[in-house]
């Protein structure tokens, strides 16, 4: 399978990507690591006439800690789940990304894309929802802040336009959180039937201080549940409270009958994977 | 486009469109044929190469991407692969042998990045890498055994 032909460009810096992107507008398209972005060229379901691979900019490729937890959008999911910074400071992330695909896809695949993309089956959406992650976006005229809640609209639509480019991930929400991705496959895919993320702080009397929730593939994009964050918050867990949460929680989803079971099904190993995950993170603060 | 690829040790520079992909570089370009495409929609891994010591689906990868940058493939004649085919020899780890130049890739990352590599490890990391033929478990036991040799655990007979 051949993708549709396309004139190819690599920048090495971002006001050279600024440029093509004005130049080309919406004939352009930016190539992370390809990986969902190929699959869709060779199918043909869709044809870029302008390829910008933005993998020789070296300012898009970095993990730091200062005050937050800052990454490139051009670094890996295997880099991701495997760096060491990553894992002191945020074990959601590290966590849901070495559960994406499989190594060889880790090994090209980018946070970045990943994000942009916002296939509403893509794993770190949701964990930036439950981060309160904020991104950085940059285009020839302005540089802004978009919070994760106002950045994923709908299936495969951000905030992003056509011009614009993610340059940063800022993910405040590390110290003294603990968090884990739960997620449900089928053995025949790599991606979730559903998954829930979850990243929580206690206080001293064990009450929730806060706690961030993101589900993937529970509607049509990723959803945070603002109305069960705030339930939580200042409750001690036990089944009762998961429970009444869980209540909460499905006002936020969408589940139908599909390949992967029925609805009601589906809603009962949801509410299992949910309850146990609120505790288990509980027990382990 | 002009690229310049180094493909198991050895430069290759070739104008080719920007749309051709590693696999189809590999295999029409380089008469490299080892390495195979069993599904050409990214799921099944029989077209696993290395690109600067990761292991990545050539499908799913453009030439173009891996300008500037070393491929390793089956054809490489790096001992160590060596060690890992006569392991699949012994342990009947192929059946048809479609998958195989994939699963010998992936095992070489493997035994690469990890010290002691147990079952679980091995499973997980081989997940994308699907085989028709044997169920898997003579394909584990080859990676068990090759992963003993490399240790310098038993000696390879040829
Ligand atoms: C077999 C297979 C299984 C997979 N399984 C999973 C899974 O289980 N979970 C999961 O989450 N994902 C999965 N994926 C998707 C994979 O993780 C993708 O790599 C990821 O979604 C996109 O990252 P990329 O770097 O490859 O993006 P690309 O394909 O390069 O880009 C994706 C989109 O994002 C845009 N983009 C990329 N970077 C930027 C930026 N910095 N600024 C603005 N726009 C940008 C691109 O223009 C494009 O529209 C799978 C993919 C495959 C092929
Ligand atoms: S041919 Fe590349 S993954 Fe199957
Ligand atoms: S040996 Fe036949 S597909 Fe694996």
């Amino acid at each position: 399978m051949y993708p549709d032909k396309f004139e190819y460009f690599t920048p090495d810096n971002i006001e050279g990507l600024e440029e093509l992107l004005d130049k080309y507008k919406d004939d352009s398209k930016i190539l992370a690591g390809g990986h969902s972005l190929i699959p869709l060229l060779k199918l043909r379901l869709t044809s870029i006439p302008y390829i910008i691979d933005i993998s020789n900019i070296k300012d898009l490729s970095f993990v730091d800690c200062n005050n937050a937890l800052e990454i490139g959008p051009m670094v890996r999911t295997g880099e991701v789940a495997s760096n060491k910074i990553i894992g002191d400071k945020c074990k959601l992330l590290a966590d849901a990304a070495s559960k994406i695909a499989d190594p060889q896809v880790r090994n090209m695949g980018t946070v970045g894309g990943d994000v942009c993309e916002a296939d509403p089956r893509n794993d770190l959406p949701a964990v930036m929802l439950a981060l309160n992650a904020e991104f950085e976006v940059t285009n020839s005229k302005e540089k802004r802040t978009v919070k994760a809640e106002d950045f994923f609209k709908d299936a495969y639509t951000t905030a992003l336009e056509s011009n614009d480019i993610l340059t940063r991930i800022v993910i405040k929400n590390t110290e003294n959180y603990y968090g884990k991705y739960y997620k449900y496959t089928t053995l025949s895919s790599d991606f979730a039937v559903f998954a829930i993320a979850i990243n929580m702080s206690l206080n001293n009397n064990k009450t929730v201080k806060d706690i961030g929730i993101g589900l993937t593939n529970l509607n049509s994009t990723a959803v945070k549940p603002v109305e069960v964050e705030n339930y939580l918050k200042n409750k001690k867990i036990d089944d009762k409270v998961a429970g009444e949460a869980f209540d909460l929680l499905l006002k936020s989803c969408d589940i139908e009958d599909d390949i992967n079971g029925t609805a009601k099904n589906k809603e009962k190993i949801l509410k299992n994977i949910f309850i146990n995950g609120l505790k288990e993170i509980y027990e382990v603060l | 486009m002009m690229v310049n690829i180094k493909v198991n040790g050895r430069e290759y520079k070739k104008d080719i469109e920007p749309r051709m992909l590693l696999v189809s570089f590999l295999r029409d370009e380089l008469n490299l044929t080892g390495t195979h495409i069993g599904c050409d929609t990214s799921n099944c891994g029989a077209c696993t190469v290395l690109m600067d010591g990761k292991s990545v689906k050539s499908c799913t990868v453009l030439a173009a991407q891996a300008n500037n940058h070393e491929i390793t493939t089956i054809e490489s004649s790096d001992p160590k692969l060596d060690v890992i085919k006569q392991s699949f020899v012994e342990e009947n780890g192929l059946q048809c042998g479609f998958c195989t130049p994939g699963m010998i890739m992936q095992t070489f990352y493997i035994l690469e990045n990890s010290e002691d590599a147990d079952e679980e490890y091995i499973k997980k990391n081989l997940r994308g890498n699907l085989c028709r033929c044997t169920g898997y478990k003579s394909i584990i036991d080859s990676v068990k055994k090759a992963e003993e040799r490399v240790k310098g655990e038993i000696n390879v007979s040829k």
